[in-house]
């Protein structure tokens, strides 16, 4: 993770931090809630403005906003699961809907697999092999220790690929891949 | 192989999870003004309606269960019975023999039993607490009683009576009477 300075406080380095920052951000929110992923990142963003004085550059800027994103798109999933709940409710008794065949030519979705994971195994997915963020750092980010990253890590692959299944095998995942994960879940990674 | 997953995640993720090339549109939500308070919003008087509102809607609920309570206190309370139970102490005039000699013991006496009734019937009856259902209880009355030996000294004493209606009326009476009695056996 690149540090780089911005002055706490600072509206101008806010607005920088912001264009710096928004697009990774959306990234890995859209891992964890799809298409609301602007919004938290908006709110996200309204809530570190709003904190931008008391904040610390012990850590850098970037995790210190990922924390505060992440926090806001748990809370977010959780509204989506009640949100989808009644959704499940109110259409009870009717005829379901056929999925669109379009949709499933194009089943393979990873983001949707990670959309299934614990938000935080998600954010770590997508912090580690898509944003090249070394365990210390996603650390700092999420505020667990380094181990900690490196459990959920191990949990969050195993459970991505059963998620991806069948699909997985459609796709080119190199096979023996299970067996090469390293597994540290410890059971705390497994319960989130 | 566990390098071949990292790498095959990597470009599944770079390839679902694509980067947003276009700049964001408009301003960013933390740098609109922001919305004031609830606060801010009484008194820029936008909340009033609503608090108007909400008040008169309490108050409404109020004054009905108010009035529901008073209906119901009405309809389950027991009727009260017709024969008058009248506290006037009809009548004036000394009833107790020994208390008409010599000055009454109450002091505004008045006499000439004038009488104040709210009731069309104003009488002159002997003081006798009837249990009528008349709509005016208690009346009062001058009594004069027959020559008492020695001759009574007019005892004069004042009466104020309260008669309880029957349902339907109501009345007091409220009487100065002025007797010649005749002292208690």
């Amino acid at each position: 993770m690149a540090a780089i300075e911005y002055r706490p406080g600072s509206e101008a380095d806010f607005d920088r931090l912001y264009r710096d920052e928004r697009g990774k951000l959306l990234q890995t929110i859209r891992a964890i809630v799809g298409e609301d992923a602007e919004d938290c990142v908006q709110d996200a963003f309204v809530e570190a403005f709003r904190n931008w004085r008391s904040y610390r550059p012990e850590a850098p800027a970037s995790a210190w906003l990922h924390r505060i994103a992440i926090n806001r798109a748990i809370s977010m999933r959780r509204r989506q699961k009640l949100r989808s709940a009644t959704e499940m409710v109110r259409r009870l008794g009717r005829p379901e809907a056929q999925p669109d065949p379009g949709q499933m030519a194009t089943s393979f979705d990873l983001a949707r697999a990670l959309r299934r994971l614990p938000p935080r195994q998600a954010a770590v997915i997508v912090l580690r092999h898509l944003h090249g963020y070394s365990n210390r750092d996603i650390g700092v980010a999420l505020g667990v220790p380094e181990r900690t990253v490196a459990s959920r890590l191990g949990a969050a692959k195993v459970k991505l690929l059963i998620e991806l299944g069948p699909e997985s095998s459609r796709a080119s995942v190199p096979e023996p891949s299970l067996r090469h994960i390293p597994l540290m879940a410890d059971s705390r990674a497994g319960q989130e | 192989m566990a390098d071949d997953l990292d790498r095959w995640l990597t470009s599944q993720l770079q390839h679902n999870l694509p980067v947003e090339i276009e700049p964001p549109r408009g301003v960013p939500r933390y740098r609109e003004p922001r919305s004031a308070g609830w606060r801010g919003q009484l008194l820029t008087l936008r909340l009033a309606p609503r608090f108007a509102g909400i008040f008169l809607g309490i108050l409404g609920a109020v004054v009905l269960a108010g009035g529901a309570t008073a209906a119901v206190h009405v309809l389950t309370s027991p009727a009260h019975p017709s024969p008058s139970t009248h506290h006037s102490a009809g009548g004036a005039g000394c009833t107790v023999g020994p208390a008409c000699f010599g000055p009454s013991p109450v002091p505004p006496t008045q006499g000439g039993g004038t009488r104040v009734s709210p009731s069309p019937k104003q009488g002159h009856g002997p003081a006798t607490s009837s249990p009528s259902a008349s709509t005016v209880t208690g009346g009062s009355g001058n009594r004069q009683g027959p020559p008492s030996t020695p001759p009574a000294q007019g005892g004069m004493g004042k009466s104020i009576g309260a008669g309880k209606a029957n349902p339907g009326g109501k009345g007091s009476a409220k009487a100065h009477g002025t007797g010649a009695g005749i002292p208690a056996p």
